[in-house]
């Protein structure tokens, strides 16, 4: 992970990208007991792109392939990582990247997701793995209900929210 | 310990060593996928074929 998060630094360093967090499983981790993965998900802000153009990420592959990087369909594999990059989609995402947590991993700085932010993009994803993360986010009490109540009401996740406490009446709130 | 305990004691560790434990993990989870061990689902017509 330290190679990998080092060529990620560089490329902010080198402008290829601005603001990033680290989400999905991996960002997960910070606040939970660690659960298999075999991606890093990096949400990613792309340095000034023209207003009506299409977001592209080739400029972000282009700078890893010339390291040596090799691409895995969605994902490109860095330092033993295979690592999907993702353009927020959404203003909860752009707010989860802004918003993201400095920390460092193995003496390298980087940026985790917020847990309110993690959660209610789990929420808005809504896949099995999404719901059973979010599970665990409550039983091990590691996200401030307040806090994720504001992001969920800011981003009109709250029915959803509603939903998901009565699918999961056991879920510890 | 119990599985609760369990959890938030690993909860507990640094940043960095719950990443080494997730690099575990992916490297156990790339040799179960390369082994074949992966239960596979069931196939769709199973019932048409007995």
């Amino acid at each position: 992970m330290k190679a990998t998060l080092e060529a990620i630094n560089q490329m902010q360093a080198d402008g290829v990208i601005g603001k990033y967090a680290i989400g999905g499983a991996v960002g997960a981790t910070f606040y939970l007991d660690p659960a298999a993965t075999v991606d890093l998900d990096i949400f990613v802000e792309l340095p000034d792109p023209e207003r009506g153009t299409l977001i592209s990420l080739a400029p972000v592959y282009q700078f890893l392939k010339s390291r040596g990087c090799t691409e895995l369909d969605e994902y490109i594999a860095i330092g033993g990582w295979p690592v999907q990059f993702l353009p927020p989609a959404n203003p909860l995402e752009e707010e989860a990247i802004r918003e993201a947590v400095a920390t460092e991993a193995e003496g390298v700085s980087t940026w985790i997701m917020r847990a309110e932010h993690l959660v209610a993009i789990a929420l808005s994803v809504g896949r099995p793995k999404d719901h059973a993360r979010i599970l665990k986010f409550l039983e091990q009490e590691a996200v401030d209900l307040e806090k994720l109540s504001v992001v969920l009401e800011r981003h009109n996740l709250t029915s959803k929210w509603n939903d998901f406490g009565r699918r999961y009446p056991e879920g510890g709130r | 310990m119990s599985k609760p305990k369990l959890q938030a004691r690993m909860a507990k560790l640094s940043f960095t060593e719950k990443i080494k434990i997730l690099e575990k993990l992916r490297d156990r989870e790339k040799a179960i996928a390369a082994a074949g061990l992966r239960r596979k689902p069931p196939k769709a017509n199973a019932a048409d074929e007995e």
